[in-house]
C-alpha cells in the first residue's frame, strides 16, 4: 500500500530565513503520529508546505503517491483555521461551502460529530469558543474521507474537557487505513492514542521513533520527548 | 461536476450574497429621493413640487433608479475584484483540490460572471419601472412611441463590427482591471516575501507600497513600448485608416494580447510564489 506521506529533501525558506531544511519524513498508513517541536520549530509551516498551500519550497512531497499540489490536496483533509469565513457565518452555511467545494465531504458523518461536540448548526462563528471553534474545526476535517488528516495544533488554547472530547472523536472516527499526523508542543494529553512520534529540532526531522520502541525502552513518550530535549542542552 | 465548477459555484455563491439586498435599497431609495423631489413636505402636508418636475413619479423613479444603477455598476466594478484578492490569499479557499491556476481562472471568471449577473439583477426592476410608466403615464407612453418611430433600424456591416468591437473592447478591459489588480497584489507580496525578517514592519509595509508604485510604472512603460511602438508600428505597414473603425481592432488585439500577458504572470505567480495566508487579510 501506498504511505500517505513521503517527503524529501525539503528546504523551504521565506523572508531570507531558512526555516525547513533537508527534511525527510515518511508516515505509514493508518497511524496516529505526533508532530513534536517547539514553537517556531516549523510544524505549521510543514503541513502547510504538504497541503500544497506554502509556495517556492525545493524537494519532494508527496501525498498518497501523489506530487501535484491539486492531488495532494483531493487526498488530505487539513484543520484549517476557518479564517475565510466572516464573524457572522452560521455553521449550516460552512458545512454547505465544505459540500459544495470537497466531493468527499459526508454530512452525515459530520452531524453525528456536530452532535458528539455538542455544536448547535445556527450558531455563529462569532458565538463560538475558542475550544467550541477547535471542535467545529475538527469535526469539518473528519468529516472527510482521506488518507491524510494533518491536525495543527488542535489542543492549543483549549480547556481540558475540550481536549478530551476532541481525543475521543480522534479515537472513534479515524478510518482504519488513514494516517492522522498531529502537531503539538505538549504531548501528555495525545500520548496514549499515538503510534509514532516525530520531533522536528534545528529546522529538520531529528527523531522519529515509534511509541512501542520508546515504551519499551521503560518510558513515557513525555519522558520521552522531555529527556530529548534535556539531552540536547547537556550536550 | 468537476472541481472548477465546485469552486465557481462557491464563489458565485459567496460574492452574489448582498446583491438582492442592495437592489432593495437601491429601489427604495430612489423611491424616497424620488418622492423628495417630487412632493414638498411642510407641516405634515404633502404638496406637489411643480417647479422642478415636468416628468410623472414613476418615470423619474425610473431615472432616479437608473442614475443610482450607473453609481452602482461602477462600484461593483471596481470593488468585485479587489474583494477577490482576499480569497486568492485565504487558506480556507486555496485548500479546495484544484491547482492554484484553475483557483484563479474560478476566482476571476465568477468575479465577472458576477458583475454581468448584477448588471442584469439591475435591469429587470428598471424594465419593471418601464413597464409601469408606460401603462400610467400618458406623455412617458407618448415618448415612448415617438422613441420607437424615430429609429429606422438598418443593417449596417459597419456599425456591427464597430458594437461588436466595442463590446469586446468592454470584456477585454474589464479584465485587464481584474488581472492587473491580481498581478500588483501577487508580484509585490512574492517580491515581499523574500525581504530578510528582520526589516522592520513598517518598513515593510513602505517598500509594499514602493514596489506596487514601481510594478505599475514598470507595466505601463513595457506595455507603452510594446503598443505604441512594436504592434502600431506594425498596423501602420498596414496601412490602415486611422478612424474609429480602424483601430478598434487594433485595440481589441493590443488588449487580449495585454491580458493574455497579465493572466501567464499571475498564473505563474499563484503557481510558484503567492502563498495562502493562515490569517483573514
Amino acid at each position: 500500500m501506498t504511505n500517505p506521506l513521503e517527503i524529501t529533501d525539503l528546504v523551504y525558506k521565506k523572508n531570507q530565513k531558512k526555516i525547513i531544511t533537508d527534511l525527510d519524513l515518511t508516515l505509514k498508513p493508518g497511524k496516529i503520529v505526533a508532530l513534536l517541536g517547539e514553537n517556531g520549530a516549523g510544524k505549521t509551516t510543514l503541513m502547510r508546505i504538504i497541503s500544497g498551500v506554502a509556495k517556492n519550497y525545493r524537494g519532494s512531497v508527496k501525498v498518497a503517491g501523489f506530487t501535484k499540489e491539486a492531488d495532494r490536496k483531493g487526498h488530505l483533509s487539513f484543520t484549517d483555521g476557518l479564517t475565510g469565513f466572516a464573524n457572522s457565518t452560521k455553521i449550516s452555511n460552512i458545512v454547505k461551502f465544505y459540500q459544495i467545494l470537497y466531493q468527499d465531504f459526508n454530512l452525515k458523518q459530520f452531524e453525528q460529530l456536530r452532535d458528539f461536540m455538542n455544536l448547535k448548526p445556527d450558531l455563529r462563528l462569532s458565538e463560538l469558543s475558542k475550544g467550541m471553534k477547535e471542535k467545529l474545526v475538527i469535526a469539518l476535517t473528519f468529516s472527510r474521507r482521506a488518507d491524510l488528516y494533518l491536525l495543527d495544533e488542535p489542543f492549543s488554547g483549549i480547556d481540558a474537557m475540550a481536549r478530551k472530547k476532541i481525543i475521543k472523536s480522534i479515537i472513534l472516527w479515524k478510518q482504519e487505513k488513514s494516517t492522522i499526523l498531529i502537531s503539538d508542543h505538549f504531548v501528555n494529553e495525545i500520548a496514549a492514542v499515538l503510534d509514532e512520534v516525530v520531533i522536528i529540532k534545528n529546522k529538520t526531522v531529528c527523531m522519529q521513533k515509534s511509541t512501542e520502541a520508546i515504551r519499551a525502552d521503560n518510558q513515557s513518550v513525555e519522558e520521552f520527548y522531555e529527556s530529548f530535549y534535556q539531552r540536547e542542552e547537556e550536550e | 461536476m468537476s472541481e472548477f465548477n465546485r469552486l465557481f459555484n462557491s464563489f458565485f455563491k459567496t460574492k452574489t450574497k448582498n446583491f438582492y439586498i442592495i437592489i432593495l435599497f437601491q429601489l427604495i431609495a430612489a423611491l424616497v429621493i424620488t418622492f423628495f423631489s417630487y412632493f414638498n413636505v411642510a407641516n405634515w402636508q404633502i404638496t406637489r413640487n411643480t417647479e422642478n418636475n415636468g416628468a410623472g413619479f414613476v418615470p423619474e423613479w425610473l431615472l432616479i433608479f437608473g442614475i443610482l444603477a450607473f453609481l452602482l455598476i461602477s462600484f461593483i466594478l471596481i470593488y468585485t475584484p479587489i474583494h477577490s484578492e482576499r480569497y486568492n490569499r485565504s487558506q480556507t479557499w486555496r485548500l479546495a483540490a484544484i491547482s492554484d491556476g484553475q483557483f484563479y481562472l474560478a476566482n476571476v471568471l465568477s468575479t465577472f460572471v458576477v458583475f454581468i449577473y448584477f448588471i442584469v439583477l439591475e435591469i429587470i426592476p428598471a424594465i419593471v419601472l418601464a413597464f409601469l410608466a408606460y401603462f400610467i403615464d400618458k406623455p412617458f407612453q407618448q415618448g415612448f412611441h415617438e422613441l420607437l418611430q424615430a429609429i429606422h433600424p438598418s443593417f449596417d456591416t459597419r456599425v456591427f463590427f464597430i458594437v461588436i468591437g466595442t463590446i469586446m473592447l468592454a470584456i477585454l478591459s474589464c479584465f485587464f482591471l481584474y488581472f492587473i489588480i491580481s498581478f500588483l497584489n501577487f508580484a509585490s507580496q512574492a517580491i515581499i516575501d523574500f525581504v530578510p525578517a528582520n526589516v522592520n514592519g513598517a518598513i515593510t509595509k513602505i517598500l509594499h507600497i514602493f514596489i506596487i508604485c514601481i510594478l505599475i510604472w514598470f507595466f505601463f512603460e513595457i506595455n507603452s513600448i510594446f503598443i505604441g511602438n512594436v504592434l502600431f508600428s506594425l498596423i501602420t505597414k498596414m496601412d490602415f485608416r486611422i478612424d474609429y473603425y480602424s483601430e478598434l481592432p487594433f485595440a481589441v488585439l493590443a488588449n487580449t494580447i495585454s491580458d493574455a500577458i497579465l493572466l501567464f504572470l499571475n498564473i505563474f505567480l499563484i503557481n510558484h510564489f503567492f502563498e495562502a495566508s493562515e490569517q483573514n487579510k
